[in-house]
């Protein structure tokens, strides 16, 4: 039986890269299910870069994360307490062309009353000049063979980004990335 | 193509409990089942905050019990890093049930998967634990905890539990993989 401490363990976020996708204005919506609304959607391919923010060459002793993000897709639902649960999973092709997987599940609080006004689309939520942007939440791990970026298998990480939202469709996707230490 | 960032988002992070659990640790194909003994029973809280406040971000803090925590552990063939899963039942002291299920990284000590292999004469391994939490209630007092994102950071000991018999490929059958985690909402 373990005594019970008066002590923290230690933590630290050390930021990796960050990344900004476009979302493709089709998506394939599939509908309400139980507990929310399903939708599936899709990045534009080849258009989104993943870079040092700060434009630092290394990270944890090893080569910052520079490249393309290739292919990505959220099998999102929109949940009926007003909290989006992210399914992603996406493929970046580093600039000397190694491919990484990325997958994470994640969570973007809607606000209140924000489930209702995503389905019922009265008031439409976020407009081109003026557009929704919320906070968004994401713990990504990553996968890959090539022995350059196996420091990022070895990690978890957290994100922590910004949802752009116009017309109650999420337009774009921005993320700062973390391991967890 | 879109335009480069050169500012990070405000990232940060508010404690909100810890909760500590003695697991046997079991080994299941290439790796490991965790699961918490029913006689390993607290007569204290093992939810609780660490230093002992009692409101945390205006709310009433999560103090309780652990009822049950099963979890799976899984190492690639190189390296000391497994990939963990697992759900955690909590029990606060006002009688509600809340899920826990996390996922992460259980980051072990330099060669500790080899270590893993020197029993009967194993040393304490210390693992290094980062985790994403999810929360599951269906009571509207704690619903809150469902809707925000949880990190934890933690650290676990494996240690060979005494007179453990060794299996025929030379691990231990019982070890036991006891852990601490402190849980905390990002913003």
């Amino acid at each position: 039986m373990l005594p019970q401490r008066r002590n923290f363990v230690s933590r630290n976020y050390i930021y990796i890269f960050s990344y900004d996708v476009d979302l493709e204005m089709s998506r394939e919506e599939i509908g309400f299910v139980p507990g929310g609304v399903r939708v599936n959607i899709f990045a534009k391919p080849d258009e989104t870069r993943v870079y040092h923010a700060l434009g630092e060459a290394t990270v944890l002793e090893n080569k910052s994360l520079k490249g393309t993000l290739v292919w990505g897709g959220d099998w999102a639902l929109v949940r009926e307490d007003d909290v989006g649960m992210l399914d992603v999973k996406l493929t970046i092709r580093t600039d000397d062309q190694e491919t990484i997987d990325m997958a994470y599940r994640g969570i973007y609080p809607t606000g209140p009353r924000g489930f209702r006004q995503l389905v019922t689309e009265k008031p439409l939520l976020g407009t081109e000049k003026k557009p929704f942007k919320g906070p968004v939440y994401i713990a990504p791990c990553f996968d890959t063979v090539s022995p350059k970026y196996r420091w990022l298998t070895e990690r978890q990480c957290v994100g922590i980004g910004e949802v752009t939202v116009v017309d109650s469709t999420i337009r774009r996707v921005s993320f700062d990335v973390y391991a967890m230490d | 193509m879109n335009t480069e960032r050169r500012y990070l988002y405000n990232k940060t992070d508010s404690y909100l409990f810890s909760f500590d659990v003695g697991h046997q640790m079991m080994q299941a194909g290439r790796g490991w089942n965790l699961m918490r003994p029913d006689d390993d029973k607290a007569d204290d809280f093992d939810v609780f905050h660490v230093r002992g406040e009692s409101v945390v971000n205006d709310r009433e803090t999560i103090v309780g019990n652990v009822l049950s925590a099963m979890g799976h552990c899984d190492f690639r063939s190189y390296g000391d890093t497994a990939r963990a899963t697992g759900k955690v039942l909590l029990r606060t002291r006002d009688g509600v049930v809340i899920e826990t299920l996390y996922y992460g990284a259980s980051r072990l000590q330099e060669l500790g998967q080899r270590q893993l292999l020197t029993v009967p004469d194993l040393a304490p391994i210390e693992v290094k634990l980062s985790y994403w939490l999810r929360f599951e209630t269906s009571n509207a007092k704690y619903r809150w905890l469902a809707q925000t994102p949880c990190v934890g950071f933690g650290r676990g000991l494996i240690q060979v539990k005494p007179g453990s018999a060794i299996d025929e490929d030379g691990f231990p059958e019982s070890l036991t993989f006891d852990t601490q985690l402190d849980v905390y909402a990002l913003s």
